[in-house]
């Protein structure tokens, strides 16, 4: 695989599936797991520029270490791997692939015009940000989640049977899930909205009929997927979220 | 536009970015608006003996947070949403926006890209 190649692509998918390419014809086989699969799954104009793969456990880190020296990548003081034609950093976090207990086996192959990729499962994708929600305390992630449940096909069964083996908390964390979702299934009037906002209202302790306290949910829901989509504004386009917020408020 | 009432735009910044990111110390704040540490500490420093901010020591780092147990901190903290309001929706995004929290490599450094900025 050539990794001048990694210069002309940008998507992370496109340049994982370089890297996981090249590794491949290596007899290294990997996983990406980690943000990057969510960045994929949801198109995201958002990116940290970091790929996580994950490598059988067989296989010594040295082994990894040599072949991506070999092809360019420059290993730093941490434990990831730069190259001049790309931002992306790599890293290969010991594995084995673990989503909370569950070590799962089954992966998505996702082909792209630069190769293959092999990556967590929408499904796993989810449990994967779950555990960042709950375990890292990263609110983020809970977001994060609902957009790949909701921009792809999760099991939900398969969801709640790992939820119910891992502990009540994230049992919560999935009904909790689960629950968003549902406003994302509706047809999309203020009536709605403002049932959304007022779900909202005991977890971040605000009473939206009082105008500071909207005021505050409306910052508390800055990266929040579901409000974003029910207003119509793309995550980021901070402009847009803040005026449709203050018009609301008006007609709410 | 509390400048005045707090005495310095360093001082309502002090307590807006505590408000937003529910605690920090004062490198972190310095950093956030650029300016020099010495005068975020001197305003953390007058909060702090006034009661309006509490301060814990972590390690070789003193963590500030507002005083919840302040009489007046519920209207204080309605005044500073209420000028909050009133920034610029990017200056504003920024300041309530939380840092990445969860667990990263040591010494790996966080770039974040946004299509939009």
């Amino acid at each position: 695989m050539n990794l001048e190649l990694l210069k002309e692509v940008k998507t992370p998918e496109e340049t994982a599936a370089i890297i996981y390419e090249m590794l491949l014809t290596k007899g290294i086989d990997v996983v990406l797991t980690g943000g990057s699969c969510m960045e994929i799954y949801t198109h995201s104009n958002y990116s940290s520029y970091d790929l996580d793969f994950i490598a059988n456990p067989s296989i010594k880190a040295s082994q990894i270490k040599e072949i991506m020296i070999d092809a360019g990548f420059e290993v730093t003081k941490g434990r990831y791997f730069q190259h001049n034609n790309t931002q992306y950093l790599v890293e290969f976090p010991t594995g084995p692939v673990s989503l909370g207990n569950e070590e799962p086996k089954v992966h998505k192959e996702l082909k792209t015009h630069v190769g293959t990729l092999k990556l967590l499962t929408p499904t796993n994708c989810v449990k994967d940000r779950l555990c960042a929600y709950l375990y890292h305390n990263g609110e983020e992630c809970l977001s994060q989640a609902i957009a790949v449940a909701h921009k792809n096909e999760i099991n939900k069964d398969n969801l709640l049977k790992w939820a119910l083996k891992e502990c009540n908390e994230m049992q919560e964390a999935v009904n909790e899930l689960f629950n968003n979702l549902e406003y994302l299934d509706k047809v999309v009037d203020n009536e709605l909205i403002k049932s959304y906002l007022k779900s909202k209202e005991e977890k971040h302790k605000v009473d939206i009929s009082v105008e500071s306290d909207f005021v505050l949910l409306a910052d508390d829901l800055i990266d929040d997927y579901v409000i974003h989509q029910l207003l119509g504004v793309e995550l980021g386009e901070d402009i847009i979220y803040y005026e449709k917020m203050e018009q609301l408020y008006k007609k709410l | 536009m509390l400048d005045i009432l707090f005495g310095s735009k360093n001082a309502e910044r002090v307590l807006q970015f505590l408000l937003a990111r529910d605690n920090a110390y004062a490198r972190e704040i310095a950093l956030f608006y650029d300016v020099s540490p010495s005068v975020i500490k001197k305003q953390l420093e007058k909060f702090e003996t006034g009661s309006i901010i509490v301060g814990r020591d972590i390690g070789n780092m003193r963590i500030y947070e507002l005083n919840k147990r302040n009489p007046f901190i519920k209207e204080l903290s309605a005044l500073l949403i209420k000028s909050r309001s009133t920034y610029d929706s990017k200056e504003r995004a920024k300041l309530v926006r939380k840092d990445r929290s969860r667990p990263r490599s040591k010494n790996k450094p966080l770039i974040q890209r946004r299509d939009d900025n």
